[in-house]
């Protein structure tokens, strides 16, 4: 593993990159499947999410312009390294990204059917985006990348719940009302985490070919660490559920103090998660056997 | 918001020390070989397939060449690249390429010409 400036630097863009967009797609989905209080979506904040998920993924074509010049701040401004860099994979998946993330824009201003559709048509050419580059965009079957789409489109679901339900823990709206959304979510984050975690095990399967791998090489040690990462954030999640929502059900307010406390943590858990995918992305290899 | 840099600081130093390998399988000159005078044909083989984005040679003075790329536009495993022919001394040969997936892969490799 090589870190120097530029690749920090990639891992950060694409960190930033990574969160917002979930939490672009992620409002929407969560918006569009749960029907919520309009009140405890931030309007404010979700265009903000598509603006830093845009100029977050942006960033990553002269930032990788820089990382292949290496000759310091000037080397990211050198034309012809960005079209060589806008011609590869990194610059189809950073146009397909920012076109889904354009759409999502759009979304704003539009109500009822077209809302929908082209919101499902953006959360789809945004996560698609992804299955452009990296680890399993040259793995047959291609299925792989279906695989790969069901997995963040669920994270982007978890992800974009996490400000509506802090929001919604904060008194914006009543606490039953508050309880009654929680549970909403907590019944279909079952599934949808179901999915999550599914798609996260065929993928392993795919990419590592070998359980073994994951104590043996690099890239397994990184994924370790995402799913020792992802088990914790579920033992949260089944917290929140299991004890923190029947208490706000029951009106206690300390239940909506630590539940808000529980969702800062579970943030800040995926903060780590994404991180650890960023490396992966970025200055891992998979394991000899591809 | 301490817990939050607590968590992503522990994670970056975990991955920070896990093992490396590069993705090239193999190059002439490799790391420290000593090649005959006037050598002037790199090879570069890589484990899959990917484009060649940069190559420069740096004299031990600190001399830089950029090489010709122009015949190594497609993605392949193996590249040669042609340079002039390179007078004694100590080089440091600096390759930057992209793998067939997207990512960008480096690596610098010091070689002596006799």
């Amino acid at each position: 593993m090589d870190f120097d400036i530029w690749s920090i630097s990639i891992i950060l863009a694409k960190f930033i990159g990574y969160i917002f967009t979930f939490i672009a797609v992620g409002t929407f989905l969560f918006t569009q499947l749960l029907k919520p209080d309009a009140r405890i979506i931030s309007i404010p904040f979700s265009l903000l999410a598509i603006i830093f998920a845009i100029l977050a993924s942006l960033a990553l074509i002269p930032l990788n312009v820089g990382l292949f010049n290496d000759e310091g701040i000037a080397g990211m401004f050198d034309y012809q390294m960005a079209l060589v860099i806008i011609d590869s994979p990194i610059g189809t998946n950073t146009m397909t990204r920012i076109s889904g993330l354009a759409l999502l824009l759009i979304c704003f201003y539009l109500r009822g059917k077209s809302q929908k559709i082209i919101g499902l048509v953006a959360s789809l050419l945004v996560t698609w985006s992804f299955t452009q580059m990296g680890h399993l965009s040259n793995i047959e079957p291609a299925l792989a990348k279906l695989v790969l789409m069901i997995h963040l489109l669920s994270i982007a679901f978890w992800v974009g719940a996490f400000a509506p339900l802090y929001r919604a823990a904060s008194g914006i709206i009543a606490l039953p009302d508050a309880a009654d959304l929680s549970h909403r979510f907590g019944q279909l984050a079952l599934y949808i985490v179901g999915a999550l975690f599914v798609a996260g095990v065929v993928m392993s399967f795919i990419l590592l070919g070998n359980p073994s791998q994951l104590l043996t090489s690099e890239y397994g040690q990184t994924l370790g660490i995402k799913i020792l990462l992802f088990f914790s954030l579920l033992s949260l999640a089944a917290l929140n559920k299991l004890r923190l929502v029947p208490g706000l059900k029951a009106g206690q307010t300390d239940a909506a103090i630590k539940l808000r406390r529980s969702i800062a943590l579970e943030i800040g858990i995926v903060s780590a998660i994404l991180v650890a995918t960023a490396i992966l992305t970025t200055v891992t290899q998979l394991p000899a056997h591809h | 918001m301490r817990q939050l840099l607590l968590i992503i600081l522990s994670t970056l130093l975990m991955v920070y020390f896990a093992n490396a390998h590069s993705p090239l399988t193999s190059s002439v000159p490799s790391t420290s070989q000593t090649v005959p005078a006037a050598f002037d044909s790199f090879q570069f083989t890589f484990g899959e397939s990917a484009k060649l984005v940069k190559i420069t040679i740096q004299t031990e003075a600190g001399a830089k060449t950029e090489l010709d790329l122009s015949n190594n536009s497609t993605p392949q495993k193996e590249h040669i690249v042609k340079s002039e022919p390179l007078a004694p001394g100590f080089y440091t040969v600096y390759w930057r390429a992209l793998s067939n997936d997207g990512h960008p892969i480096k690596g610098s490799i010091p070689f002596k010409v006799r």
